[in-house]
């Protein structure tokens, strides 16, 4: 699959009601370590909170990711590595894949939303980390995981997102959502906007983080944007009208769980 | 009722509202304040440059921006700024706990600057 292929199906899936979601599609390797990365890859690919449910046959292996990471691994094992990066859990996982994975040369891969991954702090174990542990040669991750903070804020607002775009310092990272929404929110960034979005609506200096920027819909813009910020890092978000008190109270609650 | 007045009696209505200030943003003059404890020149100018920011960008230029409002969240408070709109040189500024109710707040906040507009 192709790197714009592989940002394509990220992208997608970030979405609450995914357009991938239950549609199975076909995962294959010729052998056992290669379809392993391959499921890893799967687990690098979502961001959003996803369950993702592997079947060779009649059996499966279903884990809960979030942020490109693995948080549980639900069945046929059960594995918690929502709240910290144990190495022996990790083996664990390990050997469960590899033992579903054996002797076989394609899977099959759905996905649907999770309520236990959205519900954590986002921590886990990154794909890119145990393919790395366990030496499987990979290309995974286009870039580093969103901050846990801000993670957490796009899964808990998600529902009331157009569209959102990923800054680091000025520079685009990603973004999803319709074209004109993101386009906007690209003006926004840019300071190269035509009248109406000029200079992102709002100063960027003040913003260093953690701290968001809540503003409603203005005469040249029919969209509410949140802006949230951790460190250089930088989320825009354009929501749905009526979404600030659901947006601003899922930022506290992120920089809540952060600092517990 | 004197403006000062009324910003007194949106606090007492909203005990998790720590200071209010009436400000001039064409000026960057805060011209009434209302607080538990009083606060310094340089902190309410620096809480009338924010709003200032928020509202009219870096180019100090409200045609363009058009923003009436803004919520500022942070680790410690929330900071809202509400534009007049009979005198959009006119601005609320509001620093807030983070638990205050938000949604609330922010509707009798703007009803009390509506009424200074009327009365000014």
């Amino acid at each position: 699959m192709s790197d714009r292929e592989r940002l394509k199906n990220a992208l997608s899936k970030l979405a609450n009601e995914s357009s991938l979601d239950g549609k199975a599609r076909r995962l294959t390797g010729e052998t056992t370590e290669a379809l392993v990365l391959a499921m890893l890859t799967e687990v690098d690919e979502t961001v959003l909170g996803r369950r993702l449910s592997f079947s060779a046959g009649s059996r499966r292996f279903v884990l809960d990711a979030a942020n490109r990471r693995v948080l549980y691994a639900v069945a046929p094992v059960d594995i918690d590595l929502s709240d910290k990066e144990d190495p022996a859990q990790a083996e664990a996982l390990r050997a469960g894949l590899l033992s579903f994975a054996e002797g076989q040369t394609e899977l099959t891969v759905t996905t649907s939303p999770s309520a236990a991954a959205r519900e954590t702090g986002i921590l886990g174990i990154a794909a890119t980390a145990l393919a790395e542990a366990w030496g499987l040669e990979t290309e995974l991750s286009m870039s580093e995981p969103l901050s846990p903070v801000l993670a957490r804020l796009l899964g808990e607002v998600s529902k009331d997102v157009i569209a959102w775009m990923r800054v680091q310092d000025t520079e685009e990272i990603a973004s999803d959502g319709p074209k004109a929404n993101v386009d906007a929110l690209r003006r926004f960034v840019s300071r190269q906007a035509p009248i109406g979005m000029q200079q992102g609506d709002l100063g960027l200096a003040p913003l260093e983080g953690p701290e968001c920027v809540f503003l409603p819909p203005a005469p040249r813009r029919d969209f509410p944007v949140l802006m949230a910020a951790d460190g250089q890092e930088r989320l825009l978000l354009c929501l749905e009208d009526g979404a600030e008190i659901t947006a601003i109270r899922a930022f506290r609650t992120a920089l809540k769980a952060r600092e517990e | 009722m004197s403006v000062k007045a009324q910003l007194d009696a949106l606090r007492e209505a909203h005990p998790l509202c720590e200071v209010v200030a009436f400000a001039d943003v064409d000026t960057g003059t805060v011209l009434t304040v209302s607080g538990y404890k009083s606060y310094k020149q340089e902190e309410m100018d620096w809480l009338c440059s924010t709003a200032v920011d928020c509202l009219e960008g870096p180019d100090r230029d409200r045609s363009v921006t058009g923003v009436d409002r803004a919520i500022v969240a942070t680790t410690r408070d929330l900071r809202v700024f509400l534009r007049s709109k009979s005198d959009p040189a006119d601005v609320l500024l509001c620093l807030c706990d983070p638990e205050i109710d938000l949604g609330s707040f922010t509707m009798e906040a703007t009803r009390v600057l509506s009424a200074i507009g009327e009365a000014t």
